[in-house]
């Protein structure tokens, strides 16, 4: 049994981390801090968070199987997934910047839909399974999220270089859009996630 | 409403634990997830000032001058930090645009502005008077900037048309190599218990 600041009604300041007393008519409070809204937990936390996992998952796969870049040059028209991004580095012996956009691209984001997977589930289930672990795999995923929006900047700035009065043209594809929501949609459900859902459980069982 | 005082609550696990004096430069961990609760930092605010002055400089000459440019034929074409997004715009690429617009230069640069408007006050001996709006827009800001990613992005890039062309990395791409050093230094001295510490200094 631990003493929480749930169990002791205290508010955590989500912002400012300022530790409040509640009004006593058990109504809405704001920091007196900073003036962010205090909640016991973040609201419906769950619920959006499966929201944003359930988007996810379904526009991983057009992220994934439609062209993320369409390039034309004088002699050819080339349209690429991003795993058809990844074999051309692989093919021409750019090994590293292969690794580094096949981990952004595609690792990250499938680890990171996992994960929360994971975490979602046992936490709806209200388990008890080793939270200590629970909580470390929620701080990578969130630290490590943000690093997928590479190839949204590498297809940015070679639209932005490459224009037919030099060598070609390029474009992004229609995986852009999909691709772009997968990322935020995943960041947004982290952010929607309560880590201290993990330890609700923990703190009630007997 | 009232302030409880030496007791603090772990952010991710709820645990309440007393506080504890640290030395120069240590962090308080949760005793039982791990998460970090504060550190103490000497100087925190003086620091984190310095740092982030810095960081807005790089960031503005990052805005300024191109961070790549592509020879081919004897025609150039060069990319800002805002030319990629407005290509993409151009492009009908509109929300795509949108979020790298955010993620490399609006938010970044509300984030340092907001920091530095914060510290600066404070380091001036004033409380500012949009405290609340600019704390919390800084920490609604923070897990939406990726100036570090797009450093990478411009990498690859490089890597990627350099059989095709010469490119060139631009004075831009340094001074955002400047930034994401500086501002990564003002992150690892930036505390948020000293600021709001000697904020209640000065409004008592």
């Amino acid at each position: 049994m631990s003493a929480t600041a749930l169990r002791s009604g205290l508010l955590l300041c989500r912002s400012c981390s300022l530790l409040c007393r509640p009004p006593g008519d058990g109504g809405e409070a704001d920091c007196p801090r900073c003036g962010e809204a205090l909640h016991p937990r973040k609201p419906d936390s769950l619920v959006r968070a499966w929201t944003f996992f359930v988007l996810a998952c379904i526009l991983y796969i057009p992220a994934n199987t439609m062209p993320a870049l369409e390039s034309t040059t004088l002699v050819a028209f080339t349209s690429n997934t991003i795993l058809g991004g990844v074999r051309v580095f692989w093919e021409d012996g750019d090994y590293l910047i292969a690794a580094v956009i096949f981990t952004a691209s595609v690792v990250i984001p499938l680890a990171k839909l996992l994960a929360m997977g994971i975490l979602l589930a046992t936490a709806q289930a209200r388990s008890t399974w080793m939270p200590r672990r629970r909580a470390r795999i929620y701080r990578i995923v969130h630290t490590v999220g943000r690093w997928s929006m590479v190839d949204i900047y590498v297809g940015a700035l070679l639209v932005a270089l490459v224009q037919f009065n030099t060598i070609g043209e390029v474009r992004i594809g229609p995986a852009s859009l999909p691709f772009a929501a997968v990322v935020i949609l995943t960041l947004f459900c982290s952010l929607s996630f309560d880590p201290r859902l993990i330890w609700d459980p923990v703190d009630e069982a007997p | 409403m009232s302030e409880t005082r030496a007791i603090v609550a772990c952010p991710e696990c709820d645990l309440l634990q007393e506080e504890v004096e640290l030395g120069p430069r240590c962090v308080a961990q949760c005793a039982r997830c791990g998460a970090q609760l504060f550190r103490r930092i000497p100087g925190s605010i003086d620091r984190t000032l310095a740092c982030l002055a810095g960081a807005a400089i790089f960031f503005l000459i990052a805005n300024a001058f191109p961070v790549l440019s592509l020879e081919a034929q004897g025609l150039s074409n060069s990319a800002t930090l805002l030319g990629s997004a407005q290509a993409l715009y151009d492009d009908d690429e509109r929300l795509v645009a949108i979020l790298v617009f955010m993620t490399t230069v609006l938010l970044p640069g509300l984030e340092m502005g907001s920091m530095l408007y914060l510290l600066g006050s404070v380091r001036m001996g004033r409380v500012p008077r949009a405290i609340s709006f600019a704390y919390r827009l800084v920490e609604a800001a923070r897990p939406w900037t990726m100036l570090q990613v797009f450093l990478i992005g411009v990498i690859v890039t490089l890597v990627k048309l350099r059989h095709m062309a010469t490119v060139v990395p631009g004075i831009g791409v340094y001074a955002l190599a400047g930034a994401i050093v500086m501002i990564s230094a003002a992150v690892s001295m930036y505390e948020p218990r000293a600021f709001w510490a000697r904020v209640k200094e000065l409004r008592s």
